[in-house]
C-alpha cells in the first residue's frame, strides 16, 4: 500500500468533560473521496474541524505524509473547505469570491483567469459579476466550490455541502461533485448523514457513531458486512430478529433452525440479534412460518410487514411481479433466505461487534 | 508531544494570539477605571463620611427622614409615571399610524418625530416658556395652571421622550407576524377584536420596553426640570443642588444610588422582555400589509397633522424665539442672540467645543466598539472574559448619565489619582459620553457582527488569507451601515448630552448644552435658545451627510444587498 495523504492517530477532542471525539485512528489515501457519515452529534463534523486545523484536537496527531501538521493553524494547512452554508461573501461577486484565496499569491490577472476556468469547470460560466444573493442554492454551492478548489488544495474538506438544497438539486450536485472530484483528483473528504449520499459518493465510508469510528470500508463492505449493530442499522434497513445459537453454527430464529455457512464467534446459549436486510427475504414454498400484516406499493418495489411464529416483525422488500402470488393481509407467508446474508450481532445493541 | 506543540503555537506572530484574549483584557482593563472604579468611589462616598468612616445607611435613613428630599421622591415618581402614561399612548398612536394604516406621507410623521432626537433635552422646555410662561403667546390653553413645575416637566418630557417610545414601538409593530392578522380575519373577526387579540398581544413587549425607557429617561433627566421645574425639586435637580449648590458630596452620592434603582429595574425588564421578543417571532412570520380601511386611515390622517404640529410648534419655537430681539416687546428678527454677548468668549468657543466633543466621542467610540463588539462576539477563546466583557458594555444602559458624571468627578478629581491630570480636560469628556452611550451601539455592533455568516473566519483563514484581509473586504463593508449610524448616534448624543458632562467641564472646556442651561439659567433665555438651536442645526447637518453617504456612497459599496 502507498503511503497515506493523511495520517490521524488516537485524536481526541473534549469539550470541557464532554468527548467529542476519542480514540480516533484514521488514514487517508491520496486521491480518494472519503466520506464521514453518522447521526447528528457523532463528532464527523468535529473531526472534520480538527483535520482543517480550525478546532484543534486535545490530543492526538495528524501528519500529512512525513510532516506532523497537528499544531499548524488552519491558514498554513493548505487545506480547502465547504461550508454547510457556504460562508460566501456576500458583498463580493461570485468571481471575487473564488479568488479570494489566489489574493498576494498571483497576479491579478491570472487570478481571474484562474478563478474563471474554475467556474467553467463547476458549469458557471457567466455568472462572473453576480453576487452570491442573486444565484441560487446550488449555484451558490457550486461558487463555495470553486472557490474552495481555487488555491489547488491538497485536501478539499467538504461538510454537508448538500443538505440545505432541495432533493432534486442535491442528487444532480452528488454526481456533479463526484465526477469534479475524479476529473481533478483531488483528495476529499465529505461529511454528511445521509447515507445514501455516502453510497453513491464515496470511495470509502467512515461511520461514526458517539465520536467514535465504528467502521471504515468501501460502500459495499458497509452494507454487505456491517460489523456492528449500529453501522447495520444506520446504512440502509435491516431486519433485527431475536435469536439464539445452538452450537457455533446452529442458529435459531423463531423457533426455526438455521444452518450457518461459517462457525460464529459469538457464545452459544446467549439471547443474540440476528439481522437480514428486507431485500434478502424471499418468499418460498417452504421457510419460516409467518403472518402477512401489512403492504405497500412502493412503484418499482414491494414492501411486506410479517409477523414470525415468536411475534418478532421484519420487513420484505420484493418485486412488483411478487404480488400476483401473495395472500390476503392476515394470510400464511413461508420466509427464506440465504444464511450468507445473516449478520449476527449480540443482543447488547451497543457492545463491542462480532460477525458470523 | 503533540499536545505540547499545540500550547505553544511557536510560528503564530505574537500580534495574532493576542488578538483574542489580549483585546478582551485590554478592553475589560479600560472599563475598570472609566466606568467600574468611578461607580465604586461613588458607592464609597455614599457609606462613608468624608473622614472615611462607615457610617453605612445613615445617608439613606437621613435621607427618608429629610421632609424636602421626600418631596422631590414623590415629585420624581409623579411626573415620571404621567409622562410615562402620556409619552408612549402618543406613541403607540403614532407607530400605529405608520405601521397599520395606508396614510399617505406617513413616512413625514416618522421623520418629524424624529427632530426632537436632535435637540438637547432643556430645548422643549426653553420653548414651553415662550408658548405657555408669564409671557407666553399661548398661555391661555394652560386654563391658568401653572406652566412652571409638574405641568411643564411633563409636557417637555414626553416631546423629548416620544421619539424613544416611538422608536420601540414601531419596531415591535413591524414585527409582527402577517399571517396571524389573515387567521383573524378568515375567521371572522371584528377589525376590534383582531385589535384586541392580535395587535395589542403583538407589541406587548414593544409597550413594556417603551414603557420603562421613558420612565426612566425622565426619571434620570435633568434639562427639562432644570428650566421649566420652578420651586418643583424631583431627584435629579436636587443632586445638582447638593453637588453644585451645597458642595454636599455624600448626600448627593446617596440620592444618586437611589437614582440608580428605576434604571436597574428598567434594565432587568428591558432584558427578560428582549428574551422574550426573540422567541415570539418565527423565521417563517411574514410582512404585514394592512386592508384599505378609510375611517381608519382618515382618523390617523388627523392625529398625525395635531401630532406633527405640536412637534414642529415646540422646535419652531425655539428658533423663533432665538431670532427675535426683544420677547415679547419688540419682535423684529435679528441675528443678535447668536453673538452670545452676555457671557463673552464662550458661547461659540462652547459650540466649538461641543463640536469637538461630539467628533471625537463618534470617530474614538465607533473604532472601540466595533473593535471590542467584534472580538466579544466572534472570537472564540477566552469565553468567560467574553462574558465578562459583555456585562460590563451592557452596565452604562442602567446608569443615569448624572450619576456617571458624579462618579468621573469623585474619581478622576481624587488628589492622590494620577490620572486627575484628564481631570476638568477634552479627553475625559470624551471618555466620559462614551461610557454613557456605549451600550445602545454595542448591541447595534454586535447585531450587525452577528448577522454575518459564522463561518467567514473559518472560511477566510482556509484559504490562507490574513484576518486583516477578511476585515478590510467583507465585515467592514458588510457592517458599514450599521458603522455609520453607530457614529451618527454618538455624535448627536455627544453634542446634545448634558448631565454626564455637566460636573467635568472646565471654563476652557464649557459645551454648548451646558451653555445653554446656564444661560437660561442667568435669564438669558433668547440666548439659550439659541445656543439650543445651533446644536439642532449641527445635527441636522450631520444627519443630512449621514444621508447623503448612506445613499451614495453605500449604493456603491452596498448594491449586492438590493440586487
Amino acid at each position: 500500500m502507498t503511503e497515506p495523504l493523511l495520517r490521524i492517530r488516537k485524536l481526541q477532542k473534549r469539550y470541557g468533560q464532554a468527548i467529542a471525539l476519542d480514540r480516533i485512528h484514521l488514514d487517508v489515501q491520496a486521491g480518494e473521496f472519503l466520506c464521514f457519515l453518522g447521526p447528528s452529534g457523532c463528532g464527523k463534523t468535529t473531526l472534520l474541524r480538527a483535520i482543517a486545523g480550525l478546532d484543534p484536537q486535545s490530543a492526538g496527531s495528524i501528519h500529512q505524509g512525513e510532516a506532523e501538521i497537528s499544531a499548524l493553524p488552519a491558514e498554513k494547512r493548505g487545506f480547502g473547505i465547504v461550508f454547510q452554508s457556504y460562508a460566501l461573501f456576500p458583498n463580493l461577486t461570485v468571481l471575487d469570491n473564488v479568488a479570494y484565496g489566489l489574493v498576494g499569491k498571483l497576479p491579478r490577472a491570472e487570478r481571474e483567469a484562474r478563478a474563471r476556468e474554475l467556474l467553467a469547470t463547476v458549469g458557471l460560466e457567466g455568472f462572473e459579476r453576480k453576487y452570491p444573493a442573486q444565484c441560487s442554492g446550488g449555484q451558490q454551492q457550486r461558487v463555495a466550490l470553486a472557490r474552495a478548489l481555487a488555491p489547488k488544495p491538497g485536501l478539499l474538506l467538504l461538510d454537508e455541502p448538500l443538505s440545505a438544497l432541495d432533493a432534486r438539486v442535491r442528487v444532480h450536485l452528488r454526481s456533479q461533485i463526484k465526477a469534479l472530484q475524479a476529473q481533478l483528483g483531488v483528495t476529499t473528504i465529505m461529511v454528511t448523514h445521509d447515507q445514501e449520499e455516502a453510497l453513491t459518493m464515496a470511495d470509502r465510508i467512515v461511520v461514526m457513531n458517539r465520536g467514535e469510528i465504528e467502521q471504515v470500508g468501501t460502500p459495499y463492505e458497509i452494507y454487505e458486512q456491517p460489523r456492528t449493530r449500529f453501522v447495520a442499522d444506520f446504512v440502509g434497513a435491516m431486519n433485527f430478529l431475536p435469536a439464539r445459537l445452538r452450537n457455533a453454527s446452529l442458529l435459531e430464529v423463531a423457533g426455526t433452525l438455521i444452518e450457518l455457512p461459517q462457525p460464529a464467534s459469538l457464545l452459544p446459549g446467549l439471547p443474540i440479534t440476528a439481522g437480514i436486510r428486507p431485500e434478502r427475504v424471499r418468499l418460498a414454498a417452504s421457510g419460516l412460518p409467518a403472518t402477512l400484516l401489512a403492504r405497500e406499493f412502493l412503484g418499482s418495489q414491494l414492501r411486506l410487514l410479517a409477523r414470525l411464529a415468536d411475534g418478532s416483525e421484519l420487513q420484505l422488500l420484493l418485486p412488483v411481479e411478487a404480488a400476483a402470488g401473495l395472500p390476503e393481509v392476515g394470510g400464511a407467508l413461508a420466509l427464506d433466505f440465504n444464511p450468507d446474508y445473516l449478520r449476527l450481532f449480540p443482543a447488547e445493541p451497543l457492545s463491542e461487534s462480532a460477525t458470523a | 508531544m503533540s499536545s505540547l506543540a499545540l500550547n505553544l503555537p511557536r510560528w503564530r506572530p505574537l500580534w495574532q494570539g493576542l488578538s483574542d484574549r489580549g483585546l478582551l483584557l485590554f478592553a475589560l482593563a479600560l472599563a475598570v477605571p472609566t466606568l467600574l472604579l468611578p461607580l465604586g468611589t461613588l458607592v464609597e462616598h455614599a457609606f462613608f463620611d468624608d473622614s472615611g468612616r462607615w457610617v453605612g445607611f445613615a445617608r439613606f435613613l437621613g435621607y427618608l427622614a429629610d421632609p424636602a428630599l421626600q418631596r422631590s421622591l414623590r415629585n420624581s415618581l409623579w411626573v415620571s409615571t404621567v409622562s410615562t402614561l402620556i409619552s408612549v399612548t402618543l406613541a403607540f398612536l403614532a407607530a400605529y399610524s405608520v405601521s397599520r394604516t395606508l396614510l399617505p406621507g406617513r413616512g413625514l410623521l416618522r421623520l418629524v418625530l424624529f427632530l426632537p432626537l436632535m435637540a438637547p433635552s432643556l430645548m422643549p422646555g426653553l420653548a414651553l416658556v415662550y408658548w405657555f410662561g408669564e409671557q407666553g403667546l399661548a398661555k391661555g390653553l394652560l386654563f391658568g395652571a401653572e406652566l412652571y413645575g409638574p405641568v411643564g416637566i411633563v409636557i417637555g418630557s414626553v416631546f423629548w421622550t416620544l421619539p424613544l417610545a416611538f422608536l420601540i414601538l414601531s419596531t415591535a409593530f413591524a414585527n409582527a407576524d402577517g399571517r396571524l392578522f389573515e387567521a383573524a380575519r378568515v375567521l371572522g373577526a371584528s377589525p376590534f377584536r383582531v385589535f384586541r387579540t392580535v395587535t395589542l398581544p403583538s407589541v406587548r413587549y414593544g409597550l413594556i420596553g417603551s414603557a420603562v425607557v421613558v420612565f426612566t429617561q425622565v426619571f434620570t433627566d435633568f434639562g427639562v426640570p432644570k428650566v421649566i421645574g420652578g420651586q418643583y425639586n424631583v431627584l435629579p435637580t436636587d443632586i445638582y443642588k447638593q453637588v453644585i449648590g451645597q458642595h454636599n458630596f455624600g448626600m448627593g452620592s446617596a440620592i444618586s444610588l437611589v437614582l440608580i434603582l428605576p434604571a436597574l429595574l428598567s434594565f432587568a425588564v428591558d432584558r427578560w422582555s428582549a428574551s422574550k421578543q426573540s422567541a415570539a417571532l418565527g423565521a417563517r412570520a411574514t410582512r404585514y400589509t394592512p386592508p384599505p380601511d378609510r375611517l381608519r386611515d382618515g382618523l390617523a390622517g388627523v392625529y398625525a397633522l395635531l401630532l406633527s404640529a405640536a412637534v414642529l410648534a415646540v422646535m419652531g419655537m425655539a428658533v423663533y424665539a432665538s431670532l427675535v430681539s426683544y420677547w415679547p416687546y419688540n419682535l423684529t428678527l435679528t441675528l443678535d442672540n447668536y453673538r452670545f454677548e452676555s457671557v463673552p468668549g464662550t458661547g461659540w468657543r462652547a459650540f466649538r467645543n461641543s463640536l469637538e466633543l461630539a467628533f471625537h466621542t463618534a470617530c474614538f467610540g465607533t473604532v472601540l466598539v466595533f473593535l471590542f463588539a467584534y472580538f466579544t462576539e466572534k472570537g472564540r477563546k477566552g469565553v468567560l472574559l467574553r462574558n465578562a466583557f459583555r456585562l460590563f458594555a451592557m452596565l452604562p444602559l442602567a446608569i443615569p448619565g448624572l450619576v456617571l458624571g458624579l462618579g468621573y468627578v469623585f474619581y478622576f478629581n481624587a488628589p492622590g489619582n494620577p490620572l486627575n491630570v484628564l481631570y476638568g480636560g477634552m479627553s475625559l469628556l470624551v471618555i466620559c459620553t462614551v461610557v454613557h452611550f456605549y451600550s445602545v451601539v454595542h448591541m447595534t455592533a454586535a447585531t450587525a457582527i452577528n448577522q454575518l455568516d459564522r463561518e467567514f473566519e473559518a472560511a477566510n483563514a482556509m484559504l490562507g488569507a490574513p484576518a486583516w484581509r477578511l476585515l478590510r473586504k467583507v465585515t467592514l463593508p458588510v457592517c458599514l451601515p450599521a458603522i455609520l449610524d453607530i457614529w451618527f448616534y454618538l455624535f448627536v448624543n455627544g453634542i446634545r448630552t448634558v448631565s454626564a458632562v455637566i460636573f467635568l467641564y472646565a471654563t476652557d472646556t464649557t459645551l454648548a448644552s451646558v451653555a445653554s442651561l446656564n444661560l437660561d439659567d442667568s435669564g438669558e433665555t433668547a440666548e439659550a435658545c439659541a445656543m439650543a438651536v445651533l446644536i439642532v442645526l449641527a445635527c441636522l447637518l450631520v444627519r443630512l451627510l449621514h444621508w447623503l453617504v448612506s445613499k451614495f456612497l453605500l449604493a456603491r459599496l452596498q448594491h449586492w444587498r438590493h440586487s
